[in-house]
C-alpha cells in the first residue's frame, strides 16, 4: 500500500509547517510537499490606512527581520511623497539593513543550523540543540550570540529599540545618528571579525563530511535573483535586479525592481497559504527562482568588499560550477557567513562615512503620487512592498512579496529530492528526517513574514497511506 | 554578578492579555519602585541573547501571560531537561526553562529562578486587558513585589514599602 509520511510541523524554523512525503508500496519516496499551514493576510489589514502609518505597521509582519520590512515600506512611502532622501537618512538605513542581516544569520547560522552542522545530523535529536552545542562548543555558542547582540545593539542605537524601532518613515528617519553611538557601535567590531574568523574555521573543515548532504539537500539548478550595484557588487538597499540561471548565464540584466510586477507572477497552490513567485517569461512552475544569500552571491559580479571577496572567490572555486555558480542549497549556510563577513565590513565603512552624522534626516512634502514600490534585501532575500494609495494617502491596494514565498518553489524541490535520497522505508531513521527538514532550514524560512504568522509547536511525525488515513504517529517534543 | 533580580516580562503589549506581564512590572514600577535590588525589561520574546542579562543577575523572574492558567502562580522554575526543550528551543525564541539552562550553561548562572504565570484570556489587537487579565496584573504585581521585599529582607536591605491592602 502506497503510504504517505507527515513531518508536523518542520522545527527550528520561524512560523508553522508541515512536510508529507508520500511513499510507493515498496517505501520510495513518490512526492514531497512543504505546506505552510497558516494564514494572517497582513495585506488586507492595512487598506483604509495612511501610508505614512505603513512602516509602523508592517515592523509587525515579523519580529525577527523587521528592519526590513521598516525599510522596503519606507522605501515605498518615499515614492510616494517623490522626495530624494536625505544621504544621512540612507547611510542609517543602510547600516540597519546590515545590522539586521547580521543579527537574522548569527541567529540561522549559530544557533538554528549550527547543532546540525557541528554535531552531525545523525546525532542523538536530545542533545542535537543548543544545549548541545553549548555543551561541546561553549565558545563558537557563546560567540553566536554575541555577534547577534552586536546587530541588536545597533540597531537598538539607530532606532531606540531592538524589535520594531520607530525611526525610519516615508521621507527619511526620526532621529539623528550620534557621534557616541557610533563610537561605541565601533568597538564591536574587532570582535565580530573575531568570531566570523572562528566560525569561518570551524565551518570549512566540516564540509568534506557533508558531501553527501551537499549534492542531495537541494542541488539542483534554478534561477537566481538579486539586486546588485552599479558595478555588480553586492548591494542590499538600493540598485537593480539581475536574474542568472544554474549555469550562471544573465537570463536579465538591469531591471527596474519598481517594475517587478511586470516580470514576477504569483501563483497560488490549493495545499499551502504561501504564494508562489515565477518569473513570468518562462511561465510557472518553470520560471521557479531563488533569492536570498546564495542567490545574492550568484547574481553578483563581485562581493564588493575584500573579506568577503575572499572568502565569495573560495566558494565559487571549492563548490561553483565553470561560471563559478553554486546550486546547492547546503551552501546557504557558507552564503551566510559570507554575507555576515561583507556586513561587519559595510558597517565599518559606514561608521566611517561622516554622511552619518548628518542632521537633515527627513525630506517632507505632501502627497505626489499613488503609487510606490519600495525593495530591499532582506535577510531571506529581496523584499518587495508596493502600495497604492487614494487621494487622501488611504491605502487601496498592498502587496507584500516576501523573500521565503520567492524560494518556496526551491523549497518543494528540495525537500523531494532530499527525501528521495535519504528517506527509505515506511518507518524511516530520525537522521532521515532531520535531513529533510534541513533542506529547508537551509533556506532560513520565516513564514510570519511571508503568510505572515505566529508561533511554534512540537515536532509531530504521521504516516499516512495514499487516501490520507494515520498508520503511525511519531512525535518528539 | 551584581546582587540584582532581573524581572522580564514576556509579550506583545499591543496584542491585549499577551502585554500583562508588562502591566504587571508597571504596576510595580509606578507604585513602588523596582528598588536598588531589581532591573525590569520588557521582550516580545526569550531570545538566546538574554541568556547573558540573566546570568548579569542574582536572580531572575520571567513572567508571561498564559491562557491555561486559571490563577496567578509564582513559582521557582524547574531544571530544564535538555530532551523535552530540543525542538522547542531552536525556533527564534526560548520557552523559559531553555533560557535559563542556557544561561547556566554558557554563562555560568547559578541563581534563583521564578514564573510568574498570569491568566489571559483574549489576545486580540489593542492594548486593553481583559477583566480576567486587570485583575491577575495586580495580583502579580502583590505577588512579585512579595518575593522582591523577602529577597531584599534576606540581604539586610532595608525592606521596600508593602503593597497596599484592596
Amino acid at each position: 500500500m502506497a503510504r504517505r509520511l507527515l513531518i508536523d510541523p518542520v522545527s527550528r524554523i520561524e512560523g508553522h509547517a508541515k512536510v508529507t512525503i508520500e511513499l510507493d508500496d515498496d517505501g520510495a519516496v513518490r512526492d514531497a510537499r512543504f505546506h505552510v499551514t497558516e494564514f494572517r493576510g497582513f495585506e488586507k489589514l492595512c487598506e483604509g490606512r495612511p501610508f505614512e502609518e505603513m512602516p509602523g505597521l508592517m515592523a509587525r509582519v515579523c519580529g525577527i527581520c523587521p528592519v526590513s520590512h521598516i525599510l522596503a515600506s519606507s522605501k515605498a512611502g518615499d515614492q510616494l511623497l517623490g522626495v530624494d532622501v536625505p544621504p544621512a537618512a540612507v547611510a542609517q538605513r543602510r547600516l540597519a539593513n546590515y545590522a539586521q542581516l547580521l543579527q537574522s544569520h548569527a541567529l540561522s547560522f549559530f544557533h538554528l543550523s549550527g547543532p546540525d552542522l557541528l554535531l552531525g545530523f545523525d546525532a542523538d535529536p536530545a542533545t542535537r540543540h543548543i544545549f548541545g552545542l553549548a555543551a561541546t562548543e561553549p565558545d563558537f555558542a557563546r560567540r553566536g550570540i554575541r555577534l547577534r547582540q552586536f546587530g541588536q545593539r545597533l540597531i537598538e542605537l539607530l532606532g531606540g529599540r531592538r524589535v520594531h524601532p520607530p525611526w525610519s518613515a516615508p521621507g527619511g528617519v526620526n532621529q539623528p545618528f550620534s557621534a557616541a553611538a557610533r563610537d561605541e557601535a565601533r568597538g564591536w567590531l574587532p570582535e565580530a571579525y573575531q568570531t566570523l574568523e572562528l566560525a569561518r574555521s570551524r565551518f570549512r573543515p566540516l564540509l568534506d563530511g557533508f558531501r553527501e548532504e551537499v549534492d542531495h539537500l537541494g542541488d539542483f539548478p534554478s534561477l537566481f535573483l538579486g539586486t546588485i550595484g552599479a558595478d555588480g557588487e553586492l548591494e542590499y538597499y538600493d540598485g537593480d535586479i539581475r536574474i542568472v540561471d544554474g549555469e550562471g548565464n544573465v537570463v536579465a540584466d538591469g531591471l527596474s525592481p519598481q517594475r517587478y510586477a511586470t516580470y514576477l507572477g504569483e501563483a497560488s497552490e490549493c495545499w499551502t497559504f504561501i504564494k508562489n513567485p515565477f518569473y513570468k517569461p518562462m511561465g510557472y512552475p518553470a520560471g521557479m527562482y531563488r533569492v536570498g544569500p546564495l542567490a545574492r552571491l550568484n547574481v553578483a559580479t563581485t562581493a564588493g568588499t575584500p573579506r568577503a571577496d575572499r572568502e565569495l572567490r573560495e566558494l565559487r572555486h571549492h563548490a561553483g560550477d565553470a561560471a563559478g555558480t553554486v546550486c546547492a542549497s547546503f551552501h546557504y549556510h557558507w552564503a551566510r557567513l559570507i554575507e555576515m563577513v561583507h556586513a561587519v565590513e559595510r558597517i565599518e565603512e559606514l561608521l566611517d562615512d561622516a554622511a552619518l552624522l548628518g542632521t537633515t534626516i527627513r525630506a517632507k512634502a505632501m502627497l505626489n503620487h499613488r503609487e510606490g514600490v519600495g525593495v530591499s534585501e532582506a535577510p531571506r532575500g529581496t523584499l518587495f512592498h508596493h502600495y497604492r494609495v487614494d487621494d487622501h494617502g488611504c491605502i487601496v491596494t498592498a502587496n507584500l512579496l516576501i523573500a521565503t514565498a520567492q524560494n518556496n518553489l526551491a523549497m518543494n524541490q528540495a525537500v523531494k529530492q532530499t527525501a528521495q535520497r535519504f528517506v527509505r522505508g515506511h518507518t524511516p531513521a530520525e537522521g532521515m528526517l532531520n535531513r529533510v527538514e534541513h533542506a529547508i532550514r537551509c533556506y532560513d524560512p520565516c513564514l510570519s513574514c511571508s503568510t505572515h504568522a505566529l508561533g511554534q509547536m512540537p515536532l509531530v511525525l504521521e504516516l499516512r497511506d495514499r487516501q490520507g488515513g494515520l498508520l503511525e504517529r511519531i512525535a518528539r517534543d | 554578578m551584581a546582587a540584582t533580580t532581573l524581572l522580564l516580562a514576556v509579550g506583545n503589549v499591543l496584542r491585549g492579555d499577551d502585554g500583562v506581564a508588562a502591566r504587571v512590572l508597571d504596576h510595580v514600577l509606578d507604585r513602588w519602585g523596582a528598588g536598588a535590588g531589581a532591573q525590569a525589561m520588557t521582550v516580545h520574546g526569550l531570545t538566546p541573547e538574554l541568556a547573558e542579562a540573566v546570568a548579569s543577575a542574582s536572580a531572575v523572574v520571567i513572567l508571561d501571560a498564559d491562557v491555561t492558567a486559571a490563577t496567578v502562580t509564582l513559582e521557582p522554575l524547574p531544571e530544564a531537561t535538555a530532551g523535552r526543550s530540543a525542538s522547542r528551543v531552536l525556533s527564534h525564541s526560548l520557552a523559559p526553562t531553555a533560557l535559563i539552562a542556557l544561561a547556566r550553561q554558557l554563562y555560568g548562572f547559578t541563581g534563583a529562578a521564578w514564573l510568574c504565570r498570569l491568566p489571559a484570556r483574549q489576545l486580540a489587537y489593542g492594548t486593553a486587558l481583559s477583566a480576567v487579565a486587570e485583575a491577575a496584573a495586580g495580583e502579580g504585581a502583590r505577588q512579585l513585589r512579595a518575593l522582591l521585599g523577602s529577597r531584599e529582607r534576606s540581604r539586610g536591605d532595608e525592606p521596600c514599602p508593602r503593597p497596599e491592602e484592596s
